[in-house]
């Protein structure tokens, strides 16, 4: 099972919104495909991307 | 066709290294057919963005697309990448403002040269600008330079994938990549369970997560190198990983 979109359209795995981040295309949250770039220290938590959503008034 | 080792180790060093050999060309440290050469490739991979910019932008899909064209070609003669700042030197940055000064200055361009682009993409696959076309209408809400930046990060992602797949293909492993991919971002244990897995292959539990573990390492790897033929430096490559999550994370 992949990251879907719930009802919510949260991410189940990063729980950021999936409007502007899902890909129909990819079929799952480009969020987390990104996150699985970072080395692992620098892995930033979901909490942080959050943050900056809600810093920019989305 | 698939790829032999030489070419996928080719690769490889040079998904890397493109945005900075271009950059070196305006030192003249890198051969201009080599710039060149990885420049094409740049634009090649990354014409999704600039034709769904242009679409948010109002341009109906032939003008999109011949403005595409139009831009890479004036890119290459103009030498426009010659005078790209190594210091501030992302290729997302630099493409989004060269193509603003060249639509700026766009009646300066007649349609011949509009068409110039030709040299360097060939002609856009039918099925690929529809696609895109479907998508620009599905992102009628966001600022033209969201959709450039969303549709960055998934084309991006996309070249990774992609990639990933055809190593996978070429080890004779395709079929487990199919059956494994969903689990590249998955950190907990909520996608398809290995016990499942484990009897749709005929693989042991723990041959399938260290399976899973090398898939998502090399997956890392590819990423990593992806983003790093866009960026400067090897060090700019978590600032632009971390960049792309802000902008998606913001996108709704």
């Amino acid at each position: 099972m992949q990251a879907q979109a719930t009802s919510v359209g949260v991410c189940p795995e990063c729980g950021t919104r999936l409007e502007g981040g899902f890909s129909r295309n990819l079929g799952r949250c480009m969020i987390c495909l990104l996150r699985v770039g970072f080395d692992d220290a620098e892995e930033p938590d979901a909490a942080s991307i959050c943050s900056v959503a809600d810093r920019l008034g989305n | 066709m698939p790829a032999t080792l030489a070419e996928t180790t080719r690769e490889r060093l040079f998904a890397s290294t493109r945005w900075t050999m271009v950059l070196d060309a305006g030192e003249s440290q890198t051969p201009p057919d080599q710039a060149l050469s990885a420049l094409s490739e740049l634009c090649r991979i990354y014409w999704r963005p600039i034709f769904l910019f242009l679409r948010r932008q109002g341009s109906n899909p032939d003008d999109a697309q011949d403005l595409t064209q139009g831009f890479f070609a004036h890119l290459i003669e103009s030498r426009a990448y010659a005078r790209a700042d190594p210091e501030k030197g992302r290729f997302r940055s630099f493409l989004l403002g060269a193509l603003k000064h060249f639509l700026a200055h766009a009646r300066a361009h007649d349609r011949r040269q509009k068409r110039g682009g030709g040299i360097i993409l060939g002609q856009l696959d039918t099925a690929a600008i529809a696609e895109a076309d479907a998508r620009a209408a599905s992102l009628q809400p966001w600022s033209a330079e969201r959709v450039y930046e969303r549709e960055w990060a998934e084309t991006l992602l996309r070249q990774a994938l992609d990639r990933l797949a055809e190593e996978c293909a070429l080890a004779g492993k395709d079929e487990l990549f199919k059956q494994l991919n969903s689990h590249l971002s998955v950190s907990s244990e909520a996608a398809v369970p290995y016990e499942e897995m484990s009897l749709r292959l005929g693989r042991p539990i723990t041959t399938l997560r260290s399976d899973v573990a090398r898939l998502r390492s090399r997956y890392r790897a590819i990423l990593r190198e992806e983003v790093g033929g866009t960026v400067a430096d090897a060090s700019e490559v978590d600032a632009e990983l971390r960049h792309l999550c802000e902008v998606l994370a913001a996108a709704d």
